[in-house]
């Protein structure tokens, strides 16, 4: 069960010593955390080990940690500058994101199997069309609509102008639109 | 100028002014080709918000927790070394050696180029007359090569442990 303690008292419980309240801060944001390594990664082993960087990294500085934003921008921006040391580890070219041939993913995240076609729903070729987008796209719609992050916390979090987020949200949508309606096209076409 | 898709982008955000929500709503509402385009927007809107959040493996948790006491075991947070405490080690330490340097120069009597004396400070000399003989001189180089052969080996065994770690 989770602890109905906020983020921030649980903080205070951590730095005063008592680690299972870090444990219950851990099991709060994992599966977020878990989600956008998983937008840099596109892999659960190299998903998982970026995650728990991220999580034993956020530990470390929570006394650094001034609760001036939420604790949650504050991690995600962590998720976000461990994913791209990680990416550059991997030597992804990621300095020109806009271009999306440059772009090279390393796992097809949700390969398609003609035999279940029946079984996937259209929220399936929704993630894997996110999966195909570039880290910056993909992260952005998922800090929006999942992160509870407004366009602010969003530009805190990838250090940019929020009218800078707000047109690459823009994009964003446009990308994955177009990125699922070619998926679709392509299933129907498998179909028949 | 905005396009349409980016005007019922903002109208879905609730980035736009209050004019132009009832504008939108009103353009909605008469015009097919806003009609359409928002309902398709709204429909993909609906379903990145209902985005399914990907799961970790289940000793996630377990496994974060050990990291840290891994980690903590190697550097304790409660011993983690304060960069005040450094920066006052440092600062006391410059600012003496600023001082002494200021002292000393203040002290030089400089009675020309190439005739530079070194007035008296005013220190007694420690008598070490009789300390230092040769035994503790052999007993002090020979502790030193101790030393020497111990940070070789630490060296040496900890190359080879990261080697067997990459293999």
């Amino acid at each position: 069960m989770q602890s109905k303690l906020s983020d921030n008292e649980l903080i205070e419980q951590t730095i005063a010593g008592n680690q299972s309240a870090y444990a219950d801060l851990v099991k709060r944001h994992q599966r977020f955390v878990f989600t956008l390594a998983m937008r840099f990664a596109k892999n659960r082993e190299d998903g998982e080990e970026i995650a728990q960087d991220c999580f034993v990294k956020a530990y470390r500085s929570l006394t650094a940690f001034q609760k001036q934003a939420k604790f949650s921008t504050w991690l995600y921006s962590i998720v976000y500058t461990t994913s791209m040391t990680f990416l550059r580890k991997k030597r992804l070219d990621t300095s020109s994101i806009d271009d999306q041939n440059n772009f090279l993913q390393i796992e097809n995240h949700g390969s398609f199997d003609v035999n279940n076609a029946e079984n996937k729903s259209r929220s399936f070729y929704l993630n894997e069309a996110i999966q195909q987008l570039l880290p910056d796209d993909a992260i952005i719609i998922t800090l929006f609509y999942k992160g509870e992050q407004s366009l602010e916390e969003i530009a805190q979090v990838l250090g940019m102008e929020a009218n800078t987020v707000k047109v690459k949200l823009f994009r964003a949508r446009q990308r994955l639109k177009e990125k699922l309606e070619r998926n679709l096209k392509d299933e129907v076409k498998e179909l028949i | 100028m905005k396009s349409m898709e980016q005007t019922l982008w903002d109208y879905l955000d609730g980035n736009c002014t209050s004019d132009d929500y009832e504008k939108i709503t009103k353009l909605i509402a008469t015009n097919e080709a806003y009609s359409q385009k928002y309902n398709e927007l709204i429909g993909l809107n609906e379903e990145l918000l209902n985005i399914e959040l990907e799961e970790p493996s289940m000793g996630f948790t377990y496994n974060v927790l050990a990291s840290i006491r891994e980690q903590e075991l190697k550097n304790p947070l409660k011993t983690t070394i304060n960069r005040n405490i450094i920066s006052g080690i440092a600062i006391f330490f410059v600012s003496t050696i600023f001082l002494l340097l200021g002292y000393t120069l203040y002290s030089i009597n400089w009675t020309g180029f190439g005739h530079v004396t070194l007035q008296n400070l005013g220190l007694t000399p420690i008598p070490l007359d009789g300390v230092i003989t040769k035994p503790l001189m052999q007993g002090f180089l020979f502790f030193d090569l101790v030393l020497l052969l111990y940070f070789i080996n630490d060296f040496f065994s900890k190359k080879s442990h990261q080697k067997s770690q990459t293999v």
